[in-house]
């Protein structure tokens, strides 16, 4: 059988040893060579303290030009694993593309450094992981050269940041494998340190092996946001998108919401090929009967009449505000972008506002909210929106707010009132 | 500042656009990385672009607007981002 695959997403607060820790990770199993790293160690004393970071922001004036895009450096194998890595971006903007983006985290890294600690990015990231549904994290205690390599200090950083981890969302924090490391000198990155005698958990590598392979929500009832629509010659109505939850087979009768129109699945394909039925991820284009093209556009979801998608008329959702000029009141009505679909919508109550750091309700129906906060809202959509509750079908409930050309806050929506 | 690499999936607006022409516009208009053809299904064909943005506010849009304003084009998707 085919090694699986496993898409690694890096977070942690910006100079905490990302890079470092990837290109330490990528040297120590053979995908970058020594001679790579002398090449930037014979540039200087900057050469020298950026030299595994470099592997990861390699040939640097080319890419600033626009030459080179190497997304060959973003892969690397173990025995049981292909892996490739995302590293989750600085700017808060992006976060948008994480959310409504296809390319699912299965698991993830943060990165905290040992002598720095918790910071404002390294909670925003991993909210934004549990936001995200990747259910699966390793902990990178790094820096741990900084710190004299002294239990004391990683233990009490590990308490720390396994509170921050349940405060964000993760109940299973306690099972999270979590290594205290040196990226830069290598101390428990692939091989057990000499240094750290007292721990005697897995390396960082081994850690990364402990991932699973997220299993597909096959059981959940199928949803597939629509990408786009066509009309195509010789065949007829063919939407294009990807399923998120539950299966398609040929000869299903579909619902598409909110028109709440209904079509028969003549034949579905992928990447060209005709296939019988569709799972999670498959990205997937299918003829049905009985809707035209302009009865469909894109934001519709489509699911079987047993358990159409739920089209809201106010839903309440749970959300970090993460930029805002001013402040945000009732009143305000942003985009909201969930799945395919963009939508305004108004933000009729602030139910409470919560503290960050420890989840607690400290302001009941606050006058406003802003950045930095965590807050409940009551929000109701401009026109029908699908929306589904975390609970029931957590890869459609997570939405960004945008205004003004910028990532207002990241959510997802925690109670549903359905319009029919 | 890092950089961003974003993969965008841009749909043609139907089967009979040319995305040979379609190509050479998004070159002309962005230094991309790379191009690609992804086949999507019933003869449909979508053009994978890896282009490059600044880790800074703004994100994605600006190209992700640029792309969909061309001739010919139906919708844009950010399929995936890494710092690189
Ligand atoms: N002393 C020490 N410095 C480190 C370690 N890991 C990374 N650094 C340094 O921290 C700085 C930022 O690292 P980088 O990997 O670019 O951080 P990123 O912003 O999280 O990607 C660089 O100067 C690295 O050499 C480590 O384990 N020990
Ligand atoms: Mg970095």
């Amino acid at each position: 059988m085919a090694k699986p695959h496993l898409n690694l997403v890096t977070m942690g607060h910006v100079d905490h040893g990302k890079s470092t820790l990837l290109g330490r990770l990528l040297f120590e199993t053979g995908v970058v060579k020594e001679e790579e790293i002398k090449k930037f160690e014979a540039l200087g004393d900057k050469g020298k303290a950026f030299k595994f970071a470099w592997v990861m922001d390699d040939l640097k004036e080319e890419r600033e030009r626009g030459l080179t895009i190497d997304l060959a450096h973003r892969k690397f194998e173990t025995d049981k694993y292909y892996f490739t890595l995302i590293d989750a971006p600085g700017h808060r903007d992006f976060v948008k593309n994480m959310i409504t983006g296809a390319s699912q985290a299965d698991a993830g890294i943060l990165v905290v450094a040992a002598d720095d600690g918790i910071m404002p990015q390294t909670r925003e990231h991993a909210a934004l992981a549990f936001t995200l549904g990747v259910g699966q994290l390793a902990v990178a205690v790094n820096k741990m050269d900084l710190v004299e390599y002294k239990k004391e200090v990683y233990e009490k950083l590990r308490s720390e940041i396994m509170e921050m981890l349940r405060v964000v969302g993760f109940r299973n924090a306690d099972k999270f494998p979590f290594v205290p490391v040196s990226a830069f000198h290598g101390e428990n990155v692939t091989k057990p340190s000499e240094k750290m005698k007292w721990y005697s958990g897995p390396t960082m590598l081994q850690a990364l092996d402990s991932f699973v392979i997220p299993p597909k929500p096959i059981d959940k009832p199928l949803r597939i946001p629509i990408q786009d629509v066509y009309s195509i010659t010789g065949v007829g109505t063919v939407p294009v998108g990807r399923v998120e939850t539950g299966v398609l087979k040929v000869g299903d009768t579909l619902v598409l919401e909110p028109s709440g129109k209904t079509g028969e699945v003549k034949s579905i394909e992928m990447h060209h090929e005709s296939i019988p039925k569709a799972e999670p991820g498959d990205n997937i284009g299918f003829n049905i009967r009985g809707i035209a093209k302009n009865e469909i556009r894109r934001g519709d979801v489509a699911g079987l009449p047993s358990s159409p998608p739920t089209v809201a008329s106010e839903f309440v959702a749970r959300i970090a505000v993460l930029q805002h000029p001013t402040a945000i009141a009732v009143g305000y009505t942003p985009v909201f972008h969930v799945h395919t679909a963009q939508v305004a919508c108004q933000i009729t109550e602030i139910i409470n506002k919560l503290d960050p750091r420890t989840g607690q309700v400290v302001e009941e129906h606050p006058q406003f909210i802003k950045k930095g906060d965590m807050a409940t809202i009551r929000v109701k959509p401009t026109k029908p929106l699908v929306i589904e509750k975390v609970s029931d079908i957590p890869q459609l409930a997570r939405f960004a707010i945008r205004d003004m050309g910028m990532t207002i806050a990241a959510g997802v929506c925690i109670d549903v009132v359905k319009a029919k | 500042m890092g950089r961003v690499a974003v993969t965008i999936r841009v749909m043609p607006e139907g089967t009979e656009v040319d995305l040979g022409e379609l190509e050479r516009r998004i070159r002309e208009l962005v230094q991309v990385g790379s191009i690609s053809r992804e086949p999507i299904a019933f003869g449909l064909e979508a053009l994978l672009v890896v282009a490059t943005v600044p880790d800074a506010a703004g994100g994605t849009e600006p190209l992700e607007k640029a792309l969909e304003a061309l001739p010919g084009v139906g919708s844009v998707q950010v399929v995936g981002i890494t710092l690189i």
